[in-house]
């Protein structure tokens, strides 16, 4: 009977140190700990004793041993005692990774480099709003001029032509206009005071087509900063944001999701785009403004496609790649025909 | 018996230990998904680029106070409900006069405190106006140009805009055409008629 009894004392205790080592690799828990054995209180253990000269009492030197010769007389490194300082040569330092090639969310022209024959653009530009939300929440997006594109009014052809849906970006602040439009930031008088921006796809540009006006409602167009909707006119959305304001035009203005006086956050749905504009022709775009309360001028257009180009970066996750314009833009120019009014 | 209870003993004993470590385990496992899970990848930052850098007007109050004081009436219409002393707007609020807003227009005047200043609509038949007023004033790009004149106007696509600095805040009254067509709205006002309007605005509200 006693010895039964040890016997499954002794079981017992088998199956729970047992269970206190199961574990396995990488099963998230603790590992196990070995308990400290050693009393705290106890001495340290003594200092490892001198190499001896003859362990075996051969009365022969072990360096000059068959095969000693082998040994790497290089005194070998342990990780933990080569600290700086210390008199031992540490391992070479492993390289730090190369960083990895920036991969291109998209690609855009150099602010100012309008459209060749399209007019001259504006040179020195400024992020005029950094840290904007894009304008469009999420389809892809082209900016490109509408009148010296496929499907505008210089060149004809349709404007949901694949071609108009591709990078890069090019830049249409102060493009020729013949409605007397100026701001201080064109090196030239009667120009296109925003950036145009195309959205979407060929594909859905033909959706787009076929759809009835009024429910035009596939690309949502949202606030880029907090701010006030303070007018809907026309064609119009406008949204006052501290010293700036930006004015959004062409959307579906029977589908706009704000009202006049609506407080608005960034990244809020303002409306659709679409190509409203008071009964004129024009393509399925955005023409986006920005309105800025300038030191040395006052209120005034200042150029939107660095911003633009900013917020593109952050709401693609990427940088856009900057495209040399001498190399890019070997074509010839293209005037508007004489007599022809551009007012867009 | 006795061994049936030493063997139940010990058997209790190992589902305890047993269980405290499957406890231990299972905190473990909740953790390790947050252990594990690759961590949300920062927000691309842009690169940086020069960019057009905000600083507050300093405004002159106390000119604002002596032209207010000067004024012969209010000029807010009745819908307008205008702060005063520490409560009003950030910059001296400047009113078109004599302009008739009726509901046939498109409803009742609007006037919006911010905290940079504020807006002022006005409906009208032929076109809405707009006075915007702000303390926040931006650096312009480098090389462009000399400054404005005292009253700056400029045609839009829907309209057109006239710009002027007083007492340090910056000022600029829209004209928004109304039934325009061929989206060139500048047809709907002259630049003298705008200049007018905006030579007319009266100080209407000062801290």
């Amino acid at each position: 009977m006693t010895l039964k009894t040890v016997l499954v004392a002794l079981a017992g205790c088998i199956l729970l140190s047992a269970c206190d080592a199961v574990r396995y690799p990488g099963d998230g828990g603790e590992p196990p700990r070995t308990p400290e054995t050693r009393d705290p209180d106890a001495p340290p253990p003594p200092p490892p004793t001198e190499p001896v000269t003859d362990p075996y009492g051969t009365g022969e030197d072990p360096s000059s041993a068959p095969g000693s010769e082998d040994i790497d007389p290089t005194p070998i490194s342990d990780p933990v005692t080569d600290m700086p300082g210390s008199t031992i040569d540490p391992q070479p330092a492993e390289p730090a990774p190369e960083p990895e090639p920036a991969e291109y969310a998209f690609s855009y022209f150099a602010p100012g480099a309008l459209t060749p024959g399209s007019g001259t653009g504006a040179p020195n530009q400024l992020v005029h709003a950094p840290g904007i939300t894009f304008p469009i929440r999420t389809a892809p997006t082209y900016l490109q001029t509408q009148v010296w594109a496929l499907g505008g009014r210089i060149l004809g052809g349709d404007e949901c032509d694949p071609s108009n849906y591709t990078y890069p970006w090019r830049d249409n602040f102060c493009e020729t206009r013949t409605s007397n439009r100026n701001t201080p930031f064109c090196p030239l008088g009667k120009v296109h005071l925003g950036q145009d921006l195309r959205v979407g796809t060929p594909s859905e540009c033909e959706v787009l087509r076929r759809t009835p006006e009024e429910d035009r409602t596939l690309h949502e167009v949202v606030a880029v900063e907090d701010g006030v909707v303070y007018e809907i006119a026309t064609f119009t959305v406008k949204l006052r944001s501290g010293g700036r304001i930006y004015r959004y035009m062409h959307l579906n203005m029977e589908a706009l999701q704000v009202d006049a006086g609506d407080t608005v956050q960034a990244g809020d749905v303002l409306g659709y785009v679409s190509k409203d504009f008071g009964g004129a022709p024009t393509t399925f775009h955005l023409h986006f403004e920005i309105i800025q309360n300038t030191e040395e001028h006052g209120w005034v257009h200042v150029p939107p496609y660095l911003s633009l180009v900013e917020a593109y970066e952050r709401r693609e996750g990427g940088p856009g790649e900057l495209i040399d314009t001498a190399v890019a833009t070997a074509s010839a120019p293209v005037f508007p025909p004489e007599g022809m009014e551009i007012i867009e | 018996m006795m061994l049936r209870l030493i063997f139940m003993a010990s058997w209790l004993a190992f589902v305890a230990a047993c269980s405290e470590h499957i406890g231990e385990d299972s905190q473990g496992d909740s953790a390790s998904p947050a252990q594990t899970q690759a961590p949300e990848p920062a927000p691309f930052e842009p690169p940086a680029r020069p960019s057009a850098t905000p600083s507050q007007a300093r405004i002159d109050w106390q000119a604002a106070r002596t032209d207010l004081a000067s004024t012969p009436g209010t000029v807010a219409p009745e819908s307008f409900q205008i702060q005063s002393g520490e409560q009003a707007p950030p910059v001296p609020v400047l009113l078109p006069t004599g302009i008739v807003s009726t509901a046939s227009a498109g409803g009742a005047p609007r006037f919006v405190q911010l905290p940079d200043g504020y807006l002022a609509t006005y409906p009208g038949a032929d076109y809405d106006i707009t006075v915007s007023g702000t303390n926040e004033v931006f650096d312009a790009a480098p090389g462009i140009g000399e400054g404005v004149a005292d009253l700056s106007f400029a045609a839009t696509v829907d309209g057109a805009m006239v710009s002027f600095t007083r007492y340090g805040a910056g000022y600029m009254v829209e004209f928004v055409c109304k039934g325009i067509e061929g989206g060139d709205g500048s047809a709907c006002v002259e630049e003298a008629e705008a200049l007018d309007v905006a030579q007319a605005l009266v100080i209407a509200g000062s801290r």
